[in-house]
């Protein structure tokens, strides 16, 4: 089932650029890039940190669909 | 997205091949194939047997020029080989060295894409300066073969451009040191958590520490494609070298290392995932 992301979308409300987002997550430039493009489905606590940056539920930033 | 889609193959293959049809199809493919491969194989041995002697003629007239006319090579042809090789090699990585430099000089903290040129270019400076370095040793090998005896043999000439050589050697390995020490310090710029110097011996496992998980799953991802392409490799280089062993005397001890160093490289794999499955 392939994992979706508003992260970028998010990313952009509060101005953080990706190097920041990564150290906001503790996390490399390089993972969140990765993220964003798709191309990498982040662990379960990475995904928590992310969320609790923006202060939403993970599934607003990470969702799937199913039957894709 | 690519991701979604490999997991969406992935997912439908391995649905697959849960079904006895998919396993029928597959033993169906492989007896085929084994099949081919005997006849092949059976085709080519009887050819070879025919044409042995032609074969082995052909072989013994190679391995007489290659005696005469190898140590002129090795002696007046490698050593200049060497240094063209790697002063192609710098330039190359010089070139990508500046190109990711300004790459770099030039992102503002957001635009992915310079950084991504730039990582590019620095991974493929590491590529060529690891090219480098095994080609390097492996000409290396070729000029100091029987090196006591080209020594013994007391030319002037033959000791001069063993030490060319050897100077050359050096200077190529100080410029491939040179090379991925500056590739470190461009990617510390752009990825300042990264750790570990280049002289440090173990390097790579301070460098691999700070790696995060996703660094480090293209990591595991290229070393299990690594694993699968060698298996291949070796098994075909280990074939290769039964059959040229049938008709020219390169010993058996190119069989001996390539079956090893397969070994070597199964039995760590395996132990591996037997240690991290009991970890669990």
């Amino acid at each position: 089932m392939p994992l979706y992301n508003r992260l970028k979308e998010y990313r952009a409300r509060i101005s953080v650029n990706q190097q920041e987002m990564g150290t906001l997550v503790g996390t490399s430039r390089q993972t969140i890039s990765l993220i964003e493009r798709g191309d990498y489905s982040p662990s379960v606590t990475l995904a928590l940190k992310i969320a609790r940056v923006f202060d939403v539920p993970v599934e607003d930033i990470f969702y799937y669909e199913e039957g894709d | 997205m690519k991701t979604e889609n490999e997991n969406t193959n992935m997912k439908t293959n391995s649905d697959m091949a849960d079904s006895p049809q998919y396993e029928k199809a597959a033993m169906k493919k492989f007896t085929l194939r084994s099949v081919i491969c005997l006849a092949v194989g059976g085709i080519a041995g009887y050819l070879f047997a025919f044409g042995s002697t032609h074969l082995k003629t052909l072989f013994t007239a190679f391995t007489k020029y290659s005696q005469v006319y190898f140590p002129v090579l090795q002696i007046y042809f490698f050593p200049w080989l060497l240094l063209v090789f790697t002063l192609i090699c710098t330039m190359i990585n010089n070139k990508l060295l500046k190109k990711s430099k300004l790459q770099i000089a030039s992102w503002d903290g957001e635009n992915d894409d310079h950084i991504n040129i730039a990582d590019t270019c620095l991974n493929k400076v590491l590529l060529i300066s690891n090219i480098e370095s095994v080609g390097t040793q492996m000409i290396f090998a070729v000029i100091t073969y029987h090196l006591m005896k080209n020594l013994q043999d007391k030319s002037n000439t033959n000791v001069m451009m063993i030490f060319i050589a050897v100077a050359i050697y050096i200077a190529s390995m100080a410029a491939i040191i040179l090379q991925q020490k500056l590739v470190i310090q461009l990617m510390k710029k752009y990825s300042p958590e990264k750790r570990g110097s280049i002289y440090d011996k173990h390097f790579q496992d301070v460098w691999f520490a700070t790696c995060d998980e996703g660094e480090r799953h293209i990591i595991y991802k290229s070393c299990y494609k690594t694993f699968q392409f060698m298996n291949k490799v070796f098994s075909v280089c280990l074939v290769a070298a039964t059959i040229i062993g049938m008709f020219v005397s390169i010993g058996i001890l190119c069989a001996i290392i390539i079956g090893f160093l397969w070994l070597i490289m199964t039995c760590c794999y395996t132990r591996e995932c037997i240690r991290l499955e009991n970890k669990r």
